[in-house]
């Protein structure tokens, strides 16, 4: 073999084994890419499942969702339909007639609930039924159903149960009959019902592309429709008690206008009365003044001397004369001061003044009789203290004359007269009292004390002449004051004379205010 | 005066007697004979003929917009019932405003440029700062919409909005344009001048399962998800219980569980409601559909809605920076106001606590908003969510 065979056959064996190297590389290089392929297949299996998993657990998750919102939505739902109720209910409630419970229910209410179409009915007075809330109708359209309720037996009979009925629970016979009437699938319909009986119908419903009615938009409606009925109850209740509070207005205005003619009637005959006493009284204090004078001449021996028995008459004539000016004067005065013609001249004086000055001047016939006078101090303890009353004087000092020389009158000697000013005041009014231990007023002669000429029946007014003015005369005084005066007595237990007298001109305005507003 | 605002608002069951309410108490807070902007809610029942009559006859507005909708947010909560009036008076803010009617026939790109275009030309300041629309129908195709605005006013401008709403019954939806009550039509709001806003949007769910893929889309109709029916993925979470999205205004489910797709450029998930099953089990979403994106039934609660309320409000309080807010909008989706439910007032407490006991808040219950994710910052991106709450602030 020469050396270029022998090169060759060397470079043919280096290619075999390159070769075979190759060759040995490329099988275990594509054993181990088989490996690789295998992983990833495993893995891409695996991933694949995740996914399924991952799809299987979405949808699990998707499902308890769709449960969680239908119940979130149902909660929804009946929380915002009560709410809705609620709100319409305290509207109705505060409906005073029937038009205006259901011009207080708005549509949106109906809308908050979901329902698309409603129709509310009731009858009217002629017991008629009448369309009172229509949403999704037209007028026409809403007639044509209530003539078809009534046309229709299994309507009319749905009219008249006294439970709802809606397109879950009801007959299919009725369903039909609804769903063509109302031209609505879904649909609650319920009777209004009031103790007469059912007198009209709420229908709720929705067309057919709408979500079926729940129990819960049933027992809603039903709710709604009970409240219609109850209000209607209250608004025709209402309306009977106000018809009857009217009527029982309007006789008490009659009766009033006719009780004010009378009033006004008595008021005109006491001011012809107060006005003819005046007027007789000056027609008869003329003469009597010239009888009296006529009798103090003669009494007087100017014109001749005459007889002690025709002296002592004409002393008689004096004296009866005097009683009979002393009557005609206090009949004038309280003329005067009932027809408002007595002129009052108010200003401030001390309470004490007033008092002191009646003392003094009665000071002689209560030395004479016997009786003790008390005249306490006015208490200086008392919240408001009162020093001074807002009133006429000189009529005053008469008030309290006529009552003290009463009480000199009737009680007995070594008897007690008190004279108090309260330290409570009677808004803004002194409360004076006038006591004595005398021998009482029967009960029964007690109110009539300040009746004019009325005299208590008993020995002391027997034997003592006396007018039966005074009282009604002082009692008169007071009321000019716009004060009161009243009375307390027992037979055997003495008597008190209460009466009050403005502390200040303030008190005594703010009286007059007040009587004005009540006239 | 810089600037005032006031806000009015009544549920008197008489609309017209709601309006003029609404507008008195909100004259009554301006001291002004005229006014420079409103804005109106008001809800289905509320919009009657005499509504444009009466504001403009007591507030003499210069410029009004406003929208219906399911659900009025207030200082003191939600309501679905009644009229809210804003007026705001300023020195330093200017106004313009513009719409475009029908446009459900109209190319959308076209319609946002020329709403655009028209606001900007009745916007009395060369310094814009935000572009705010009430609109139905650009749901469909919101994105060449956005794109419509932007061109007019900028790349990367400010593009906020809400979609009208009604309570569920999308029956009549209604945009106020000065006096003029509009349906499938989108008005717009271009602020101006000097003042400073703070944004943030937020929603509140979390991707169920596994991811899909979307397969086949049109515009907004979901055709098939990972080959098969759109539908099969709802049916698979809900089973029987999925034959109740047949009709929108009858489930709530559509609220409580949206599909989320995954946004690669935002790296969130952008939530589309359902609002109708087709036969073929195709889904109509309540908005456009990325192509191709991963997609997954989303899920949240009312804990998980409250929270998100307050993040948000966190993010417009970091972004105010010590300003006080003179008037906080709200657009809330009306599907997170039926998850939230009789909770909706604690989630106005919530955003309180955060701005301020005393902040004014007014705004609206909407089928859709439109902003970027989170805030400003991520203002490249502006996309109309679904169940989404966004919060601008005015200081």
């Amino acid at each position: 073999m020469d050396t270029t065979t022998l090169e060759t056959l060397w470079t043919l064996g280096v290619v075999i084994f390159i070769l075979l190297c190759a060759t040995t590389y490329l099988f275990y290089a594509l054993i181990s890419k088989e490996d690789t392929v295998k992983e990833m297949k495993k893995t891409h299996e695996n991933l694949m499942r995740s996914f399924n998993d991952l799809d299987e657990q979405a949808k699990m998750i998707v499902r308890t969702d769709l449960e969680l919102n239908k119940i979130r939505e149902e909660m929804d739902k009946r929380l915002n339909g009560l709410n809705a109720l609620q709100r319409t209910s305290r509207q109705m409630s505060q409906a005073l007639n029937e038009s205006e419970i259901f011009q207080r229910m708005s549509p949106a209410l109906f809308e908050d609930l979901g329902f698309a179409r409603v129709l509310i009915a009731s009858v009217d007075d002629s017991n008629i039924q009448k369309i009172r809330l229509n949403l999704g109708y037209t007028e026409p359209q809403a007639e044509a159903i209530l003539k078809e309720i009534a046309a229709q037996e299994p309507l009319r009979n749905a009219l008249q149960e006294i439970h709802s009925v809606s397109s879950i629970n009801c007959s299919n016979k009725t369903k039909e009959k609804i769903i063509h009437a109302f031209e609505a699938e879904h649909f609650i319909f319920s009777p209004i019902l009031t103790q007469r009986g059912s007198i009209g119908f709420v229908f709720a419903g929705n067309r057919y592309n709408a979500p079926a009615v729940t129990q819960g938009d049933e027992e809603l409606i039903t709710i709604l429709a009970g409240q219609i009925g109850q209000s209607i109850e209250n608004a025709q209740l209402f309306e009977k008690v106000f018809r009857s509070s009217q009527e029982l207005e309007l006789k008490v205005a009659d009766r009033t206008k006719q009780l004010a003619g009378a009033l006004q009637k008595v008021n005109d005959i006491s001011n012809k009365k107060s006005e003819f006493v005046s007027a007789v009284s000056h027609e008869l204090r003329t003469p009597l003044t010239s009888i009296k004078g006529y009798a103090a001449i003669l009494i007087s021996g100017k014109i001749g001397e005459v007889p002690a028995a025709v002296k002592e008459r004409l002393a008689k004539i004096n004296s009866h004369s005097d009683n009979l000016v002393a009557l005609i004067n206090d009949l004038l005065d309280i003329a005067r001061i009932e027809s408002g013609r007595q002129e009052m001249k108010f200003a401030a004086y001390k309470i004490k003044n007033i008092i002191d000055n009646v003392a003094d001047l009665l000071t002689p016939q209560i030395t004479a009789k016997g009786v003790k006078l008390h005249i306490p101090p006015i208490p200086s303890d008392m919240k408001t203290p009162i020093e001074s009353v807002y009133v006429d004087a000189s009529h005053t000092e008469r008030v309290l004359i006529n009552l003290l020389s009463n009480a000199i009158k009737f009680t007995p000697q070594n008897g007690a007269i008190t004279v108090t000013v309260s330290p409570e005041l009677d808004h803004g009014y002194a409360v004076f009292s006038v006591s004595d231990t005398g021998i009482g007023i029967p009960a029964s002669e007690v109110q009539k004390l300040f009746n004019e000429f009325f005299r208590v029946d008993n020995e002391i007014n027997q034997n003592v002449k006396g007018t039966g003015l005074g009282l009604v005369l002082a009692k008169n005084i007071v009321e000019a004051h716009r004060g009161k005066m009243w009375v307390q007595s027992q037979s055997g237990q003495g008597t008190t004379f209460y009466f009050t007298l403005p502390s200040s001109q303030k008190a005594y305005e703010e009286r007059l205010t007040l009587e004005g507003n009540n006239a | 005066m810089s600037t005032s605002i006031s806000i009015g608002f009544s549920q008197d069951p008489d609309p017209q007697n709601a309006i003029l309410q609404a507008c008195v108490q909100a004259k009554n807070q301006l001291h002004a004979p005229d006014t420079d902007l409103i804005i109106v809610f008001a809800s289905p029942a509320y919009i009657v003929p005499e509504i444009q009559t009466v504001i403009t006859r007591t507030l003499k507005p210069k410029h009004l917009v406003g929208s219906s909708t399911g659900g009025i947010i207030l200082s003191n909560g939600v309501t679905n019932r009644g009229i809210a009036i804003v007026g705001i008076n300023s020195d330093n803010m200017h106004f313009g405003v513009s719409a475009i009617k029908d446009i459900d026939t109209q190319d959308m790109h076209d319609t946002g440029f020329d709403l655009a275009r028209k606001a900007a030309q009745d916007l009395n300041s060369s310094h814009r700062e935000v572009f705010i629309t009430f609109s139905e129908g650009i749901e469909k195709n919101s994105s060449p919409f956005i794109r419509g605005v932007r061109e007019a006013l900028g790349g990367g401008f400010p593009v906020l909005g809400a979609i009208s709403s009604d309570d569920f019954k999308y029956k009549k939806l209604s945009q106020f344009f000065q006096d003029q009550i509009l349906h499938h039509s989108v008005v717009g709001l271009l602020l101006g001048g000097s003042s400073h806003l703070a944004l943030g949007c937020k929603h509140s769910f979390k991707p169920l399962g596994r991811p899909r893929t979307i397969t086949k889309v049109d515009g907004y109709v979901l055709r098939t998800i990972d080959n098969k029916p759109a539908v099969e993925i709802y049916k698979h979470f809900l089973g029987t219980e999925a034959a109740g999205l047949k009709n929108v205004a009858l489930n709530s489910y559509a609220a409580m569980y949206p599909l989320g797709f995954y946004m690669e450029e935002s790296r969130q998930y952008l939530l589309r409601n359902i609002i109708d099953i087709l036969e073929d089990g195709s889904i109509v979403c309540h908005g456009g559909i990325p192509q191709g994106a991963e997609v997954h039934l989303m899920i949240s609660n009312k804990e998980s809605c409250r929270n998100s309320a307050i993040e948000t409000a966190e993010l417009v309080k970091a972004s105010l920076a010590d300003r006080p807010a003179k008037l906080v909008l709200v657009f809330e989706s009306l599907a997170r106001h039926k998850i939230l439910g009789r909770g909706a007032f604690s989630e106005i407490q919530a955003i309180k606590d955060v701005l301020g006991k005393t902040t004014p808040i007014i705004g609206m219950c909407s089928y859709g908003e439109i902003g970027p994710f989170d805030t400003l910052n991520n203002i490249k991106n502006i996309y109309l969510h679904n169940e989404s709450i966004l919060m601008v602030a005015i200081s």
